[in-house]
C-alpha cells in the first residue's frame, strides 16, 4: 500500500470509527433491550467499516488504469439491443506531400451508439499523389457503407483530370466492387428491392499539386472541403466548398449511384495554398456545425485529433451536431 | 423546433395504419376492375414493404426495428357492432404492434409477378401482409378512438420519439358520426419532437388523382373534404422532403392523398439522408 493510500485509509477510517461509536452508545442507551450492549454493537460496527473499505478498495483497484469514460449517453429506449459505443478512429497518417513538414490527419466517428461497421462516412488518403476522398453514404440505401468505402478508394487509386469522366469512371468501377459484394450470396426476399436500387453516397476528391500549393476539388454532394488561414484574428475560411452556409444542408443532397451511374450534381473549384494554410475535408454533420458557428474553425484548424473526437461527441449530446456519422480530414501545408 | 427527430435504433417510431373495411370498400375504383378494398390493400402493403426498405442496411442483418406497425381495420358486423382492431394475418395475428424486423420475418405470403418495361420483363416478390375485406358500416369515429389509445400507450412510453403518423385509407363514409373531433383528440397527442401526423389517403370512385393539396378540391363530396379537413399539414421537412422529389407542394400542404400512390409518405420520414424514390 502507498503512503498516499495509507493516508487516504485513515482519513476515511478515522471519522467512520468515531462514528461507529457514538452511534453505539447512543443506540444502547436509547434501547433497553440494548443496554450494556454498545461493545456488541460498536463491534459489528466496526466490521460494517472494514468489510466496506475493502469492498471500496477492491472495486478502486478493478478500475484502475481504466481510461476516463466518456459522457454516459441517454440509455437507448429502442427495442433492440443496445450496441457498445464505437471509439474513435483517429489515425495520424504519414504526410500527404512528403515533402511538406506536416502532414494528414483523419478521424471518422460512427453515429453515437452505432459500431465502425455501420460507418456509412468513408475516407481515404494516397499521401504519394497529394489526394484525399471523402464519401457519404445515404442511410436510406442499402449497403451505402459497402459503396462509400468502393467509392474513396476508386478516387485515390485513378488519376487523370478531375472531371466528370474522372467521375463516371470511379463511380463505374466502384460498382463493379460494390456488386461483386453482393455476387453468389442468397438474397433474402426483403433485400432484392434494396440491390435493385442500389447504394448512394456523395463524394469529394481533393487533390493538391505538386508544388504543394494549388488544389482542386470536385464533389457530388454534401460532404464539403473548407480551405483555412491564419491571421492575426486566428483561423479565418479563404474557402468553403460546395456548402457555404448551415442553412443550405438537407436531407437531399446530390448522390452518386451504385446502380444507377448517372452523374448529376457535379460541381468543382481550386485555391492555392499559403504556407501554414489547412484544408478541412468533412462529411455533413461536421461541416454543418463548423459553418453554423465559425469560430469552431478555430478547433478545425488547430486541434488534435482527440480533442476533436471529444467535441464531436459533446456537441452531439448537447444537441448541437446531428448524431451522424463524422468524418474529418485535415491537411496542414 | 419540431419534427426533427431522426429515426433510428435508439429512437425508434411508430405507424398506424387504419384500414375501412366496410360493405363500400367493395366498389370499384374509377379507371379499373379492382375494388376500393383491393386498391387500399394493394396500397397498405406496398407502405409496408417501403417502411421495411427504410429499414434495411445490409444482407448481413434482417431489417431494423426503426418503426413499429399497427394496422387497425374497422367495419362492422351484421347487426350493426363495430369490429375494431388490429387485422394482421399468420404468427402476427392479434398483435396491435409489430416492429419492421417481424415485418420482414412474417409476411402473410409472398406473392411472385411479372413487370414489363423497356428493358424486358422482370420477375419480382411482392410481400403481403393484409388482405382485402369489405363488409358492414364504417365506425370511424369508433376507429379513431380505438387508435387514440394506441397512440397514447406509444407518446407515454416514447415521449421523445419522432411523433406517430397514423394513415388512414378510407372512403371517407363515417357511419358513427363527424369524426373531426375524434380526429382532433388523435392530432392533440404529442412528444417532445410533435404533435402526431394525421394522413388520410381517399379511395372514393371519383375524382382526380390528387396529393397534398393546401386547400380542398372543388370536385371532391362532402366526405372527402372532411378526410381532407381532418388531415394534419405537413411539417416543413416532409414539405421540403416533398419538393426534393419534384412534387409541386405549397405551404400549408395537408397530408392527404386522393386516388394516388401514397407511398411517398414513407420517403418523407427522417431515417437519415434520402435517396428519394419508390418502388417500381
Amino acid at each position: 500500500m502507498s503512503n498516499e493510500r495509507a493516508a487516504q485509509l485513515r482519513a476515511d477510517l478515522v471519522p467512520a470509527v468515531a462514528l461507529v461509536v457514538v452511534a453505539s452508545v447512543a443506540m444502547s442507551a436509547s434501547v433497553h433491550e440494548l443496554s450494556g450492549k454498545w461493545w456488541l454493537l460498536g463491534l459489528l460496527g466496526l466490521v460494517g467499516v472494514a468489510v466496506a473499505e475493502w469492498w471500496v478498495g477492491r472495486a478502486a483497484a478493478r478500475t484502475a488504469g481504466a481510461p476516463a469514460a466518456a459522457a454516459p449517453l441517454p440509455a437507448p429506449s429502442g427495442p433492440a439491443a443496445a450496441t457498445a459505443v464505437a471509439p474513435a478512429i483517429a489515425v495520424a497518417l504519414a504526410p500527404l506531400v512528403p515533402s511538406s513538414v506536416a502532414g494528414v490527419e483523419s478521424l471518422s466517428l460512427p453515429k453515437e451508439g452505432s459500431s465502425d461497421a455501420d460507418n456509412e462516412d468513408a475516407a481515404a488518403t494516397a499521401p504519394q499523389k497529394g489526394v484525399i476522398a471523402v464519401s457519404d453514404g445515404a442511410s436510406s440505401s442499402f449497403a451505402s457503407n459497402v459503396w462509400s468505402r468502393a467509392l474513396v478508394a476508386a478516387a485515390i487509386a485513378r488519376d487523370g483530370a478531375l472531371d466528370h469522366e474522372f467521375v463516371s469512371s470511379i463511380v463505374a468501377s466502384a460498382g463493379e466492387v460494390w456488386a461483386a459484394h453482393h455476387a453468389s450470396v442468397e438474397v433474402p426476399w426483403w433485400a432484392q428491392e434494396g440491390l435493385r436500387r442500389g447504394a448512394y453516397a456523395t463524394l469529394l476528391v481533393v487533390r493538391i499539386g505538386d508544388d504543394g500549393r494549388q488544389w482542386q476539388a470536385i464533389a457530388v454532394g454534401d460532404s464539403c472541403l473548407f480551405h483555412l488561414r491564419q491571421g492575426s484574428d486566428g483561423w479565418s475560411v479563404v474557402d468553403a466548398f460546395p456548402v457555404t452556409n448551415a442553412a443550405d444542408f438537407g436531407s437531399h443532397p446530390d448522390l452518386l449511384g451504385s446502380v444507377d451511374h448517372e452523374v448529376r450534381g457535379l460541381r468543382a473549384r481550386e485555391g492555392t495554398l499559403q504556407p501554414g494554410d489547412v484544408l478541412v475535408a468533412a462529411t455533413d454533420a461536421v461541416s454543418e456545425w463548423l459553418l453554423r458557428d465559425p469560430r469552431r474553425f478555430q478547433l478545425a484548424a488547430g486541434a488534435d485529433a482527440d480533442s476533436i473526437a471529444q467535441q464531436v461527441r459533446a456537441a452531439r449530446v448537447a444537441d448541437e451536431m446531428v448524431n451522424d456519422d463524422a468524418t474529418f480530414v485535415r491537411y496542414r501545408a | 423546433m419540431t419534427y426533427e427527430r431522426r429515426v433510428d435504433r435508439h429512437n425508434p417510431s411508430c405507424l398506424v395504419f387504419m384500414v375501412d373495411q366496410s360493405g363500400s370498400m367493395s366498389d370499384q375504383i374509377a379507371g379499373a376492375p379492382v375494388s376500393r378494398a383491393a386498391a387500399v390493400t394493394e396500397q397498405l402493403n406496398g407502405l409496408i414493404y417501403e417502411l421495411i426498405q427504410r429499414c434495411t442496411k445490409s444482407l448481413n442483418e434482417p431489417p431494423r426495428p426503426y418503426f413499429a406497425v399497427s394496422v387497425v381495420g374497422y367495419r362492422t358486423d351484421s347487426d350493426g357492432q363495430p369490429i375494431i382492431g388490429p387485422i394482421f394475418g399468420g404468427p402476427l395475428a392479434g398483435r396491435p404492434w409489430a416492429w419492421t424486423t417481424e415485418l420482414a420475418q412474417h409476411p402473410l405470403r409472398l406473392e411472385e409477378r411479372e413487370h414489363s418495361g423497356p428493358g424486358g420483363t422482370q420477375r419480382y416478390t411482392v410481400p403481403v401482409w393484409v388482405d382485402p375485406l369489405a363488409a358492414g358500416g364504417t365506425p370511424l369515429c369508433g376507429a379513431m378512438n380505438h387508435v387514440g389509445r394506441l397512440v397514447r400507450s406509444w407518446v407515454d412510453q416514447y415521449p421523445d420519439s419522432f411523433p406517430p403518423i397514423i394513415i388512414n385509407l378510407s372512403d371517407g363514409e363515417s357511419t358513427d358520426g363527424d369524426p373531426s373531433e375524434w380526429a382532433q383528440r388523435v392530432r392533440g397527442l404529442a412528444t417532445s419532437d410533435g404533435n402526431a401526423l394525421l394522413f388520410n389517403l381517399d379511395v372514393s370512385s371519383d375524382g382526380q388523382p390528387t396529393l397534398f393539396p393546401d386547400q380542398p378540391l372543388s370536385t371532391m363530396s362532402r366526405y372527402t373534404t372532411t378526410l381532407f379537413n381532418m388531415s394534419s399539414q405537413l411539417p416543413d421537412v416532409m414539405l421540403s422532403a416533398a419538393s426534393a422529389q419534384g412534387f409541386p407542394v405549397r405551404p400549408g400542404a395537408r397530408g392527404f392523398g386522393q386516388n394516388a400512390d401514397f407511398r411517398s409518405v414513407v420517403t418523407f420520414l427522417n431515417v437519415g439522408t434520402s435517396v428519394g424514390h419508390l418502388l417500381r
